[in-house]
């Protein structure tokens, strides 16, 4: 297994200097404040706190591996309650993106798969179809989940909110156009 | 008035009684809401998890439409859509992300000034219209209605400047002329759990029965919410949280546009009640 390490701490920081106050990160003083504000995080491996404390500690490919990141629900209440100004919720959003990159799954990847799936339906029609996105998200992770929403979707479909012919607008070239001249930069 | 409006995927699709209800009430207080042209999907709060500049670049193309159009405002009805919005307009007073997020839109003939005010139709008829006109406007009175406004995370988190981060009161303003009293409903501003509900169910239902059990116990009628993601999470797996929790009488979740055109003389066909996953009977009756 490699072990990027401390390349994964320095590579999060620099994810978050893209973004105002992102550079916050380092002046974390591990008060815990996150984690107390976060509703989520009884479930996580790793709490807000503990994920700095990784980064600092060159162990965050631990925390990649764990579903720390998909269990944030983007609430914010970290980030307006950090007593130093720390980007939380962009910090989880750095994960997700640094595990995509080094190829690191999850313990469980139904986040995973249903961002992939989003991003593929919006790349695709610039609009987001809940019905579609749902469908290729039940194919991706079984069809058992599928059984489970069954009822949901018949009753959002029962009172006439479900869209049966997805959104395509004609400004989906020009999303396309933007994400070529992405891919380009990129390399 | 006119505002330039953005309405999202979700207004267009799960939500449609929220896009009706919201023009009806708009129209009684003399708002005209026109719908930007061409726009795409915000990215929500998935897409950025994936690629950052590319989330920024996709969802300012609405911010460089919007300028393109003359708006200095853009507005929105959903709360993952304002927010989206709104942070691609702050992430481009950061340098790097300008600079690449700008080069993308360029590819697209778009360009981005930073001059667009993004907002939510809840703070736009709060602090443009202001609770007096609502009051002027107000027809049939929502008397002994006990509501409890939900305003989910992303109305006032993580910017605060249009109300308090914890218990955020830009609805109960709103819907206060109504006549409808505004219970005390401390869970207002706890999250509803966004797309864990479809990814990790269990942690889901737990938030939901949170929110729903502090407005039963505060004796609400019917909740109010001002996001159609919100609206859906709250109301579709009330059975699901019964079998978890001690749950068996199910809340209405409402769309506050429904109750607020309700007061203004609309039926409950015009602001589409019927659409409720809950039907609020009462209201259904009250206002057939």
């Amino acid at each position: 297994m490699a072990s990027p390490g401390v390349p994964l701490s320095g590579e999060l920081v620099k994810e978050l200097e893209r973004i105002p106050d992102g550079e916050k990160i380092k002046q974390c003083i591990q008060c815990g404040t996150c984690s107390a504000s976060c509703p989520t995080a009884y479930a996580m491996d790793y709490t807000p706190r503990a994920v700095i404390a990784a980064m600092r500690a060159g162990q965050l490919e631990k925390v990649l591996r764990s579903d720390t990141a998909w269990l944030c629900a983007s609430c914010y209440s970290c980030t307006v309650r950090c007593p130093a100004g720390i980007q939380f919720t962009d910090m989880m959003y750095a994960l997700k993106r640094l595990g995509i990159k080094h190829g690191i799954t999850p313990k469980d990847d139904r986040g995973q798969k249903l961002m992939a799936t989003f991003v593929e339906d919006v790349d695709e029609s610039g609009r987001s179809s809940e019905l579609w996105l749902m469908a290729k998200y039940f194919m991706r992770t079984g069809p058992q989940a599928a059984l489970r929403d069954a009822a949901f979707a018949f009753n959002m479909w029962r009172n006439r909110r479900l869209k049966l012919v997805p959104e395509r607008v004609k400004a989906a070239e020009q999303l396309k156009a933007i994400k070529r001249a992405l891919e380009r930069r990129q390399g | 008035m006119n505002y330039l409006f953005y309405p999202g995927c979700a207004l267009e699709a799960s939500s449609p009684h929220y896009y009706k209800s919201c023009r009806l009430s708009c129209e009684k207080v003399g708002i005209q809401l026109d719908e930007l042209e061409d726009w795409t999907c915000c990215g929500a709060t998935a897409y950025v998890g994936t690629d950052e500049v590319k989330a920024t670049a996709y969802s300012a193309r609405n911010l460089a439409l919007a300028e393109r159009a003359g708006a200095t405002d853009l507005v929105t009805a959903c709360n993952a859509c304002y927010i989206t919005l709104r942070k691609s307009d702050k992430f481009f007073t950061n340098e790097t992300m300008r600079h690449d997020a700008s080069e993308a839109l360029q590819a697209a003939g778009l360009a981005y000034d930073g001059t667009v005010r993004v907002r939510h139709i809840a703070e736009v008829l709060l602090n443009d219209v202001g609770p007096a006109r609502i009051k002027e406007s107000i027809t049939t009175p929502l008397d002994g209605l006990k509501v409890a406004c939900y305003h989910g995370c992303l109305l006032t988190r993580p910017f605060t400047d249009i109300g308090d981060p914890e218990q955020p009161d830009i609805m109960d303003r709103v819907l206060a002329p109504t006549g409808a009293e505004m219970v005390d409903f401390p869970a207002t501003a706890k999250c509803c759990g966004g797309m864990l509900m479809t990814t990790r169910r269990e942690v889901g239902l737990a938030l939901v029965y949170e929110i729903l059990s502090c407005a039963r116990a505060m004796k609400a009628d019917v909740v109010a919410v001002a996001c159609p993601l919100c609206s859906v999470n709250l109301e579709a797996y009330q059975d699901a949280i019964g079998q978890v929790y001690d749950w068996d009488r199910p809340m209405p979740i409402v769309l506050f546009t429904q109750l607020l055109a309700l007061a203004q003389g609309a039926s409950a066909e015009d602001v589409g009640l019927d659409q409720c996953m809950i039907r609020p009977e009462f209201l259904m009756e009250r206002f057939a």
